[in-house]
């Protein structure tokens, strides 16, 4: 759940005591108005920090562009190599690969794609929709078990692409 | 015989299966819950990362069960998965009075225990059913395995 943090009274607001005074005012995104859609939408879609949600809530053509930018310059190798040694390679962006502790060991970083949509531009702009690419990178990531969650990805976003090409009733 | 809050539920084998051949679908992709519609032959695709139970669901019109079945997919790659109480109560509340049957979609060779919360779920939404009711027939739980070939298909020569 994201949860937006409001600044909180200034202090000379709040009476002595108040137990208002120890906590942190906050509130979940219960899209409740079209805004907290929209946040909701850049979430789902980008799964985009919150610095980068409130930043580019309205300017997400920017935000885009920024991610087709880092796509562009990936290779299916070097999306191998940056997922496979989360802690060799560190000049990799948020915008397309999330680096976070591993849940095994919380201090060996474990890396992903970052969002299904990013992984939908890789397979377009980096693997260009070719089956052998998309199984080349589903092969390389069954090695290891700390990337099972981008080869969960690629397993789901593949086996979906899929229903729409069934048969004729 | 499969009841309990956490019923393992794996006894699906060659012989206790069923076929069922997909036709042509369209893709439906939402965000909003509230805009969820209920057309024939078109696969329902939350885009909502956190959205409980399924990856996609799609209506289609069996002529054995006389009317329609809401096939609710699952993708995983895990070997145990939890069906979410809160995702069958979802997509029940979408739709009423539709038989609904959840496939579990995995590579081929995982061994696959489904953790279905039947107990939650008949309390908490068929009380009106009697209780004794066997729970596959409310909501039938298969597994479908899919080979390499068949997910990357190699090229034709």
């Amino acid at each position: 759940m994201v949860v937006l943090l409001r600044s909180s009274p200034s202090v000379s607001q709040l009476a002595p005591g108040s137990p208002q005074d120890l906590h942190f005012y906050s509130c979940d995104l219960i899209q409740r108005d079209e805004s907290e859609n929209w946040l909701w939408h850049m979430h789902d879609k980008y799964s985009a920090p919150l610095r980068s949600l409130f930043l580019f809530a309205r300017t997400q053509n920017k935000y885009n562009e920024f991610i087709n930018a880092e796509v562009d310059k990936l290779s299916l190798e070097r999306l191998i190599n940056i997922l496979r040694y989360a802690s060799e390679s560190t000049d990799t962006s948020h915008l397309v690969i999330s680096t976070e502790p591993s849940p095994t060991d919380r201090t060996s970083p474990e890396r992903s794609i970052i969002s299904k949509y990013v992984l939908e531009k890789i397979c377009k702009v980096v693997l260009k929709d070719r089956v052998e690419k998309l199984r080349q990178l589903y092969d390389s990531l069954q090695d290891e078990p700390a990337m099972s969650t981008t080869a969960g990805m690629v397993f789901e976003f593949w086996v979906i692409s899929a229903p729409s090409g069934g048969e004729d009733p | 015989m499969r009841r309990g809050v956490n019923t393992i539920y794996n006894k699906h084998t060659t012989t206790n299966s069923a076929h069922v051949i997909l036709p042509k679908l369209k893709e439906f992709l939402f965000t909003n819950e509230t805009e969820i519609p209920l057309e024939v032959r078109t696969y329902c695709h939350p885009q909502n990362t956190n959205f409980p139970l399924v990856n996609l669901w799609v209506p289609i019109e069996l002529p054995s069960q006389n009317g329609f079945v809401l096939f609710l997919f699952q993708i995983t790659l895990a070997k145990k998965h939890d069906a979410k109480n809160s995702g069958l109560v979802k997509v029940d509340r979408y739709y009423k009075g539709i038989q609904k049957c959840l496939v579990v979609i995995t590579p081929m060779g995982v061994q696959l225990t489904i953790h279905v919360p039947w107990d939650d779920y008949l309390n908490t939404n068929l009380k009106s059913q009697p209780q004794k009711k066997d729970p596959d027939s409310i909501f039938p739980v298969f597994h479908h395995q899919i080979s390499d070939d068949d997910l990357f298909p190699p090229p034709s020569v």
